[in-house]
């Protein structure tokens, strides 16, 4: 019979704990964080974050000064480039109104005509008049810049934008009849 | 506090405005200030003046002097007395080029012109710039009666006595009425009205025009969108779009025109039309070229009608000699007599009606593909029917058949058939149809 000392018994039990922390590392492995070393630090750097803290704030502002002054910047070219299409727009409110109504109607005419992708060349009321008509715009809209409003004047840009649209709608027509004359000649 | 500082910086504001308004409007007295020039330039009977003119309004009398006389008148509204005054300093000073030969006369005395509210705030042509709420000037002339008289004009008022002179016009937006003209004048207008008096041979490129003239010789007018209206013109030629016209008397038409009307009167002699959607009406031709798309032709009387291509038109004619139609596609035709002969050697799709072939009728061939025709012969008139068609219908007054056909097939849907009311019959109906009625009465 084997009589182990109080010693020996000790010795077994610290090995035989070393080999299974060995064993089980990984399970025994726990990632929590020392909290009281953690505040301590939190603390520390809150307190001497109080003068950058400032330099934040300066530094946000600066960048939302930044952002504003080139949203401004840009909605200042938009406008512009938007102002530039409008003539009528420094000579009285309720003409721009209408000048831009009217734009709106031949951008869509226009954007139908290009949808057909058909060769407006062809057409009676070809982009030739179209042209004419702009070069009459542009004549009309310089004699306002130099010599200012007329009502003669103002009349005529206004009428010249509605012939535009009429002649635009034409050519819409004139394209529907032109492909309904194909569908004649395929019936035949 | 602060809705305190904001009430003191709006009243601060509103006092400075109504102490800046009361400045204006004590600097803007708006007294009218009126002035007046005159000046006189030698011009040879035979010579030329070119004339500028802007928003003013403009009267020219005409005289039996080698000289150009010109006055001018202008009422100043608003501005500093000193400001008025460099105005009417510029206003009196015309821009004027003068040779024996030539003068040219500028009466436009600023650079520039920009409206703020109720100032106009004008850059002078002698370098200064001043303020006033505004100005109208008007000019009178008094030109040589033979002379070339060049008129530019924007946004004017002008009258024009008899002349017997050369017009040269470019117009914009001008309101103009003339008197008598001479030969070889030209008309350049936009957005203008323009009444005339008689004139010579005459050149117009108008858009957007109103012209009223009297009686003119031969005219060359390219017009959009305008209406032109004359009591008589020797002869026309027209490049056209979207423009009406109304002629009393004419003698001869060349016309190509899109979207347009003609309201014709009088005799004309050779003439021609090359339509796309316009519509011609009145009327009587010696001799008519046609050619259409979606179009209508109404005359009284055509000798010789020749269409090349005509394509969903309508036609009604009361009288024709001889009716040719080359090509013809969905059109509607009528004719009230039908003197000598219809030629059609391609239609599809037609609705002809023939009135009255009447007893001098002589010839009727053709070649169609569907559709209805129908001729009412003359009962005196003796004619040799002949037919070659595939379906369709073919009738005719059996009673004026006495004798037996010369020949007459029938087979599947296809007939052949020939036939005289009367052995020496002069005139003979000839036609190859598919799927057309045909009726003779």
């Amino acid at each position: 019979m084997i009589i182990l000392k109080e010693n020996h018994v000790k010795l077994l039990c610290v090995m035989k704990l070393e080999s299974y922390i060995k064993e089980n590392r990984k399970a025994l492995d726990v990632e929590k964080p020392d909290e009281k070393y953690l505040w301590k630090g939190i603390i520390q750097a809150v307190g001497s974050l109080k003068k950058p803290r400032r330099l934040i704030i300066s530094r946000s502002a600066a960048a939302v000064a930044a952002i504003t002054i080139l949203v401004i910047i840009g909605a200042y070219f938009i406008g512009r480039n938007q102002h530039n299409n409008l003539i009528l727009v420094n000579v009285d409110s309720k003409l721009a109104k209408q000048e831009v109504i009217l734009l709106r109607q031949i951008d869509d005419y226009s954007e139908q005509i290009k949808k057909t992708g058909f060769n407006v060349d062809q057409l009676v009321s070809g982009n030739r008049e179209v042209e004419y008509i702009d070069d009459l715009i542009h004549y009309y809209s310089e004699d306002l810049k130099q010599n200012g409003p007329n009502p003669r004047l103002i009349n005529s840009l206004i009428d010249l934008y509605k012939k535009k649209i009429l002649v635009l709608n034409r050519m819409l027509n004139e394209i529907e009849k032109n492909e309904s004359h194909e569908k004649r000649k395929i019936n035949m | 506090m602060k809705a305190m500082k904001n009430v003191k910086s709006i009243c601060k504001l509103c006092s400075l405005l109504i102490l800046f308004s009361s400045f204006a409007a004590y600097s803007f007295s708006q007294d009218d200030k009126e002035a007046r020039f005159e000046s006189s330039y030698k011009l040879n009977h035979d010579g030329k003046l070119a004339f500028r003119v802007y928003d003013s309004d403009l009267k020219v009398n005409v005289w039996k002097n080698n000289e150009v006389k010109l006055v001018g008148e202008i009422i100043v509204t608003g501005g500093k007395t000193e400001e008025r005054e460099s105005l009417i300093q510029a206003f009196k000073e015309p821009e004027v080029k003068s040779e024996t030969n030539f003068l040219d006369i500028n009466t436009e005395f600023w650079k520039n012109i920009i409206s703020i509210g109720f100032v106009n705030r004008i850059s002078l042509k002698n370098g200064k710039k001043v303020s006033v709420t505004k100005f109208k000037a008007s000019y009178t002339l008094w030109i040589p009666e033979n002379i070339e008289f060049e008129l530019k004009s924007k946004y004017n008022d002008v009258e024009i006595a008899d002349f017997a002179g050369i017009f040269n016009f470019d117009l914009y937006d001008t309101d103009i009425r003339t008197g008598d003209f001479g030969d070889n004048s030209t008309v350049i207008a936009k957005y203008s009205t323009i009444i005339l008096g008689n004139g010579g041979n005459t050149s117009f490129d108008i858009y957007d025009c109103d012209v009223t003239a009297e009686n003119m010789k031969d005219l060359e007018i390219e017009s959009k969108y305008s209406t032109l209206a004359f009591s008589s013109v020797n002869s026309v030629k027209v490049q056209s779009y979207d423009d009406d016209f109304d002629i009393q008397s004419l003698s001869g038409i060349q016309a190509k025109a899109s979207y347009s009307s003609f309201l014709l009167g009088g005799q004309m002699k050779n003439s021609g039309f090359d339509l796309y959607d316009s519509d011609v009406k009145g009327g009587s031709y010696e001799s008519l070229h046609y050619s259409a798309k979606y179009s209508e032709l109404i005359a009284d009387k055509i000798g010789n009608l020749n269409i090349d291509v005509i394509y969903d038109c309508t036609l009604k004619i009361d009288n024709v000699d001889d009716f040719t139609c080359n090509e013809s596609k969905y059109d509607d035709i009528y004719l009230g007599v039908a003197a000598t002969s219809i030629k059609m050697p391609d239609v599809y799709d037609i609705q002809l009606i023939v009135n009255k072939l009447p007893q001098t009728f002589s010839s009727f061939t053709g070649n169609f593909k569907y559709g209805t025709v129908t001729l009412n012969a003359d009962p005196l008139l003796n004619y040799k029917l002949s037919c070659q068609k595939t379906y369709g219908s073919l009738n005719y007054p059996k009673e004026r058949f006495t004798n037996k056909p010369f020949l007459y097939i029938e087979k599947d849907s296809n007939t052949q058939f020939e036939n005289s009311t009367a052995p020496d019959a002069n005139c003979e109906i000839s036609f190859t149809a598919y799927d057309l009625n045909f009726t003779i009465k």
